[in-house]
């Protein structure tokens, strides 16, 4: 995004928030449709007292504890699959029969195992963003130029500096299109998991369950907010990360 | 030097492709030998294999039966004893100019101060030191195949192998390249197996050149090319120049060809 | 003949080995049968399901979601996209929103959705198309944009007016990128729909799914979890049976 459409961005969400304060304002919408002024005092009181660090803290955990399994099994197996003819035909069936399926049926699966725990969480968070990032990795490695291969081979490459200093580096544009989805996948399910199957405890799903309990829609919106901005910073993370390590992708978009 | 072993000693090569219940034969029981420090060419009609060849002699594609010795050391996959250069660049688009010559040397274990001197007297070679720090997509085709070069140079293969490393080139860039290519190859003093569709790329660059049939791959005719070094572009235009440019291109036009099976012809050197 | 069959085995041999590996499992009683049932058993429950009339009222409201939010996503998604690449005005007000949009977790907004439109249908079908419209706006847009130059062009050098142009070479020619927004669409809009119905909901397969799993009986969950997968892979293949009905000069 260039600075051009960030302005546009800024604008639009400014205009937007004028427009509803406005009709809050004048009471031309309903009061559980609240303000951005009493969503933003909302939030201030959650960062103010405090709470918001232990919801925030407790989802982010989840959340990051499953993509980084992600990450590291996610990419290795997809290299291996790749790379390995036998092990890529192997894994191959399975994968596209589990792939159709809406991971988050599995939920209740894990659940009867497992509890409604934080295990279950991450495992659901881990098994849903595992399938982009394995594929892309996997279809990456595929797409590889076999001359870059080759010509490693025939430098005197062992299989494991062909592994990591040829074909990992390679296919990290591609890895990186898979890890992206990936990360929206894990905040989705980070959201699901917390919000499905009642459960105290500390989350930022838990949150917008016990607000919607007492109906304050306030919080609510308060909670999505952040939610929001999580999803947002942690994908901008990411972008940044993949242009400092994919410098020389010179037609990156 | 005479009763030196061959740099590359082929014998009886031969590669089936079985593709469903059906088997094609590619290349037909083909003998050859390279002679230490000469370079030579393969030309053939397009499809006719030789670049199944060369990548067998690389030990990137399995062979059927034959055997191929580098050195008189039989090999049976890739290896840096052998350099190969391909029509491509095969050079890694995530490093730079500098890195790419040195990879080879660093999967090697050469250490550092070693690996910079040798990388800079090559790139100095191939007259790109100055683009050391750039990376391969901000090259031009002709600058990408000289650092390809380097490349293989670096690792001091005991032969070179180039599959049409002009193919992609324009054609005055590839005149140029070829002029460039005898200069550094006179210097190094390798043995070059080159394999090209293009018979007056062959003629320029060879002291021999072996004329491949089309499928399955057997050899028509091994010529020597007797012209001194070095050789420049004016080459091109000398009327003996002409005369082996056109028998080849006799045989590579004839319909029907006696291939030259006896080993005795080929080893002649 | 039989190297037929043995080459299938060898190729679908993960599904086997995962099969072979569960029902020892379960056979060993490594977990009581309750929480992990042989195969067989949940094939069992599973063909009970299908035939009880329940599950058919549940799927035919979760259809009906998905279908409905599924359309009204490509209704509103195509032309937008279409317009996008025509009016760059246009193009500058959307293309923000929709890199903002992307990254976050839109679902997150459903509770509010709920408070708002009830725990009907409503609610599931906006979210729904809110969903499907970011793949399907934006591969119609990059679709448009790619052929936008040879659509000016032709009409220019041809003479032929706008609107005729827009039917007949730009249409047709984002068609495959069309689809492959809507190819991207369905799956999202089958996950959405179970999602919405797990977290509250009276009907639908989602809350079948919650409702079965509520009795921690693993066999009618695994029972349950296939027949969506099933529901999944039949309604991916009838778009790629429309798409391949459609585009035919691929």
């Amino acid at each position: 995004m260039d600075k051009k459409f960030q302005k546009i961005a800024a604008i639009e969400i400014i205009v937007v928030m004028l427009l509803w304060e406005g009709l809050a304002y004048f009471q031309l919408i309903p009061t559980y449709l609240s303000s951005p002024t009493i969503i933003l005092a909302a939030m201030w009181d959650l960062i103010k007292s405090g709470e918001i660090i232990s919801h925030m803290g407790a989802s982010l955990y989840r959340s990051m504890f499953g993509f980084v399994v992600v990450i590291i099994i996610g990419v290795g197996l997809g290299i291996l699959a790749g790379y390995y003819k036998k092990i890529g035909n192997f894994f191959d069936p399975i994968i596209n029969a589990i792939n159709p399926i809406p991971k988050i049926a599995l939920l209740p699966i894990l659940m009867v195992w497992f509890g409604m725990t934080d295990t279950t969480r991450i495992l659901i968070i881990f098994l849903t963003a595992f399938f982009p990032t394995f594929v892309a990795t996997r279809d990456g490695v595929r797409s590889m130029k076999q001359v870059h291969l080759w010509a490693a081979e025939n430098m005197g490459a062992s299989q494991l500096q062909l592994l990591y200093k040829v074909v990992f580096p390679g296919t990290l544009p591609k890895i990186f299109d898979g890890l992206r989805v990936s990360l929206g996948l894990t905040f989705v399910m980070m959201f699901s998991s917390e919000i499905i199957g009642a459960s105290n405890g500390a989350g930022l799903g838990f949150l917008i369950l016990n607000a919607d309990l007492v109906g304050r829609t306030d919080i609510m919106f308060a909670a999505v907010a952040f939610i929001a901005v999580l999803g947002f910073i942690f994908d901008r993370i990411l972008l940044k990360v993949r242009s400092k390590l994919l410098w020389w992708d010179l037609n990156q978009a | 030097m005479k009763n030196k072993m061959p740099a590359i000693q082929i014998e009886n090569l031969r590669k089936v492709y079985s593709s469903g219940n059906e088997d094609v034969l590619a290349i037909q029981d083909v003998s050859l030998d390279i002679p230490e420090g000469k370079f030579v060419s393969i030309v053939g009609p397009s499809g006719c294999g030789k670049s199944t060849f060369l990548h067998i002699v690389g030990g990137f594609i399995q062979k059927t039966a034959g055997t191929v010795r580098i050195r008189g050391k039989e090999v049976e996959k890739p290896g840096p004893d052998r350099g190969m250069m391909f029509q491509e660049s095969a050079l890694f688009p995530w490093k730079n100019v500098f890195d790419n010559v040195a990879w080879g040397l660093e999967v090697q274990g050469v250490p550092k101060a070693k690996r910079k001197e040798i990388v800079e007297g090559f790139l100095k070679l191939v007259r790109l030191w100055e683009f050391r720090n750039h990376l391969p997509s901000q090259l031009s085709g002709g600058m990408r195949q000289r650092v390809s070069l380097a490349r293989v140079l670096a690792f001091n293969p005991d032969v070179l192998l180039m599959d049409e490393p002009f193919g992609a080139l324009d054609a005055q860039t590839r005149e140029e390249m070829q002029v460039e290519l005898q200069r550094i190859w006179s210097e190094s003093q390798k043995s070059v197996l080159f394999v090209t569709h293009d018979i007056e790329e062959a003629v320029f660059l060879s002291d021999r050149v072996i004329v491949f049939s089309g499928r399955p791959a057997t050899i028509t005719e091994i010529i020597d090319i007797k012209f001194d070094r070095p050789r420049d572009l004016s080459l091109y235009k000398s009327s003996q120049f002409r005369d082996y440019r056109n028998h080849i291109w006799d045989l590579l036009h004839e319909e029907h060809h006696k291939p030259v099976t006896s080993t005795s012809e080929v080893v002649n050197g | 003949m039989l190297k037929k069959v043995v080459d299938k085995v060898v190729k679908y041999q993960s599904i086997l080995v995962f099969f072979l590996l569960w029902e020892i499992i379960a056979f060993v009683g490594v977990l009581p049968e309750r929480l992990f049932p042989s195969l067989f058993s949940v094939f069992g429950v599973l063909l009970e399901i299908v035939v009880s009339a329940i599950f058919w009222d549940n799927l035919s409201i979760t259809m009906y979601r998905v279908i409905v939010g599924f359309l009204i996503a490509a209704a509103l998604g195509v032309p937008l996209g279409l317009m996008m690449s025509r009016y760059n005005f246009l193009n500058t007000l959307v293309q923000p929103m929709l890199s903002i949009g992307y990254p976050i977790p839109r679902v997150a907004l459903y509770p509010i959705l709920v408070f708002i439109l009830g725990i009907g249908s409503g609610s599931k079908i906006l979210l729904i198309t809110l969903e499907c419209l970011f793949p399907i706006v934006i591969s119609t847009y990059y679709g448009a944009m790619r052929v936008n130059h040879l659509f000016i062009w032709a009409s220019q050098n041809m003479g032929a007016n706008d609107r005729k142009m827009f039917w007949k070479v730009l249409l047709p020619a984002t068609t495959p990128a069309i689809f492959t927004g809507l190819r991207m669409a369905i799956p999202l809009a089958l996950i959405i729909a179970v999602l919405t119905e797990m977290i509250s909901s009276t009907e639908g397969i989602g809350y079948q799914l919650v409702y079965l799993s509520s009795s921690l009986v693993q066999e009618n969950v695994l029972a349950m979890v296939l027949l969506i997968g099933i529901v999944g892979y039949i309604l991916s293949s009838s778009l790629d049976f429309i798409q391949n009905k459609f585009i035919f000069w691929k």
